[in-house]
């Protein structure tokens, strides 16, 4: 399909400001709009399998693996498939990629982990992340937003996962990356699915009072920045008035008026340069319409 | 037609949901004092440290949500009150504080706090306490004890099966029914003495506290269950007596399905709400894991309580929908 084909051509903007879009959308599927804690895409492995750090990691790693090629995949070619076939294309490629994971997992990384995750890391392949990220971001955005956002995806999905599968190896089997750490009590209880839905609302929850927080911290320096602003507009109007004064002083003949003139002037060089703002970092504006604009649009 | 919008508990004119809470409140008084005929003041305790933990945990939130602290309206103390009841006599006091604290701080005040909890916060800190601590909260002292429970730890009180664990099983010890109605077998604090939960039930159903509908349908599915599929030889009033008065199912049926918050609004949706409660009881009962998965099936059903709420009001008037248009 030629959607969005011609967004796709290299635009004439800075480089600046090139890295600072990719880094909004790398921020956006990271953190702010973060693929498990907002968006609530790949939860069940999360849920199913996080009881354990390194079945985290390992995780990570595969979708990772996985994510990376197929968004850039899908990103080159993706809008000439039609509409039906998109989703069996990155399903194969997915499913042929995590053949590959799979057997390295097994010989090279180890295989009580291969044989614990036994159903989850075949079950990457249809994974909700898959079709948002590959089969719905990557297809109508440039491979470098594609790569940056798969990139984003998999940290994102990663740092989730690796937390609560520490959380709960810790209190089920007081064991981190299965080394004990030496707490007295343990439940094990902690490995069922429901422990892992409340730690994960939790986190949300505190992810987005960071964000208000941020965001609160945002909006003050930016009413200090406007008000700067507006103070210096207001001192350079009064040195012009002033100065305005002091020229038809002059006319009539006073001298009294150019020390007032210098004096006006103090204020104006004390104040300090306002700071300049960078119209495209992510923390500026935090309502969802705003990153809707930044990061799922093509850059 | 102006229709107003409100969480619950929707009360009418010159209700407070403080007197909602006062008449439970007021309930538990009898039921922990027979309790402590049997047992001592331990019960007592245990159920004071229920309802203290809920509302130091209550004030905690909603002083980080920058709220007024919410304990006045008594949901927070009715909630601890509920979960201590439903301890074993000789719990360790560690038990119900852990109870009422994620009664409180998981259950009820990440949803919104008073009338915003979508699911029972004393049937979720139940569960959460028969999932992780199922040996020590299914081991209920003799009551025929001579001497009263020991205040400070109760680790070595001996222990016997509770009715509810005896069909479990497979026994088939026959109690007489003066010791049904009047508490003296092994189980819960609150939930043994059987004529004083009855008349607890009547007081809230006559002060309205309570709906009448959603105890009665409840209760009636589980001893249609216990007729049709006994779990002990006999009479089928031995079967019923035996299933509706072992474990915490009375208890069940008059406080935690009763709750306004999350129990239906309509008529009709609360006798489909007891029904289906009950059907999930007794379906716990004869496959589940545990002796008595009641705190379970509150939580599926309130689950479903929206849901039938809805369903039932658009059944009770589809012809007044289809004059006016589905447009709800």
């Amino acid at each position: 399909m030629k959607t969005d084909r011609h967004t796709k051509t290299k635009s004439a903007k800075s480089g600046t400001h090139q890295f600072w879009k990719l880094t909004g959308i790398f921020m956006d599927t990271f953190l702010l709009r973060n693929i498990v804690l907002v968006q609530a895409i790949g939860l069940c492995p999360i849920i199913a399998v996080g009881v354990n750090l390194q079945y985290g990691v390992v995780l990570t790693l595969c979708t990772a693996a996985v994510l990376l090629p197929c968004s850039l995949c899908m990103s080159f070619f993706g809008d000439r498939l039609p509409d039906w076939l998109r989703a069996p294309t990155y399903t194969v490629g997915a499913s042929v990629l995590l053949i590959g994971a799979a057997a390295i997992v097994d010989r090279c990384i180890s295989n009580e982990v291969y044989a614990a995750l036994y159903l989850f890391l075949p079950l990457m392949a249809v994974n909700t992340i898959f079709t948002y990220r590959a089969g719905g971001f990557s297809v109508s955005n440039r491979p470098a937003a594609a790569l940056v956002d798969a990139l984003g995806s998999s940290l994102g999905f990663g740092i989730v996962i690796c937390v609560v599968s520490a959380l709960r190896e810790l209190a089920s089997f007081g064991t981190l990356w299965n080394i004990p750490v030496g707490l007295r009590w343990t439940l094990p209880e902690a490995a069922l699915p429901y422990a892992a839905f409340i730690i994960l609302g939790f986190m949300a929850a505190f992810l987005q009072w960071v964000k208000s927080v941020a965001g609160r911290m945002s909006a003050r320096r930016d009413s200090r920045v406007t008000s700067h602003k507006a103070a210096a507009l207001a001192a350079e109007a009064d040195k012009a008035d002033i100065a305005a004064e002091s020229e038809e002083a002059e006319a009539v003949g006073l001298t009294a008026e150019t020390e007032l003139s210098t004096e006006e002037g103090l204020p104006v060089e004390n104040d300090a340069p306002a700071p300049a703002r960078v119209e495209s970092f992510p923390f500026s504006q935090l309502s969802d319409d705003a990153l809707e604009q930044k990061g799922g649009s093509e850059a | 037609m102006t229709l107003k919008t409100g969480n619950a508990p929707h009360l009418r004119q010159g209700e407070r949901s403080g007197m909602l809470s006062l008449d439970v409140l007021i309930v538990m008084i009898p039921l922990c004092i027979f309790s402590s005929f049997y047992y001592g003041l331990r019960p007592v305790l245990l159920v004071l440290t229920g309802i203290g933990t809920a509302l130091i945990c209550e004030t905690v939130c909603c002083l980080m949500m920058k709220r007024r602290p919410g304990i006045l309206d008594g949901t927070a103390a009715v909630t601890g009150g509920l979960v201590g009841l439903l301890m074993p006599p000789a719990a360790p006091y560690w038990m119900p504080v852990v109870a009422a604290a994620f009664a409180i701080l998981v259950a009820k005040m990440p949803f919104g706090g008073t009338g915003r909890n979508l699911f029972n916060p004393a049937a979720a800190g139940i569960a959460v306490v028969t999932l992780c601590f199922s040996g020590l909260f299914f081991l209920y002292p003799d009551p025929g004890l001579s001497a009263p429970l020991p205040l400070n730890t109760a680790a070595g009180v001996i222990t016997e099966a509770s009715p509810a664990a005896q069909l479990a099983g497979g026994g088939q010890t026959i109690y007489m029914w003066s010791t049904l109605l009047l508490g003296d077998f092994p189980g819960p604090i609150g939930a043994t003495a059987v004529a004083v939960l009855a008349a607890c039930a009547l007081y809230l159903f006559t002060r309205r506290t309570a709906s009448p509908l959603i105890t009665v349908s409840f209760l009636l599915v589980c001893a249609a269950s216990a007729v049709l599929f006994p779990r002990v030889s006999g009479v089928w009033q031995d079967s019923v007596m035996l299933e509706l008065c072992s474990g915490y199912l009375l208890f069940c049926g008059v406080f935690l399905l009763t709750d306004p918050v999350t129990a239906p609004r309509h008529w009709l949706g609360r006798i489909v709400y007891g029904a289906l409660a009950g059907v999930l009881v007794m379906a716990l009962r004869y496959s589940g894991r545990f002796e008595e998965g009641a705190c379970f099936a509150v939580l599926l059903v309130n689950a479903f309580s929206p849901l039938i709420d809805r369903f039932c009001w658009k059944l009770v008037n589809v012809r007044r929908l289809r004059r006016e248009g589905w447009g709800q």
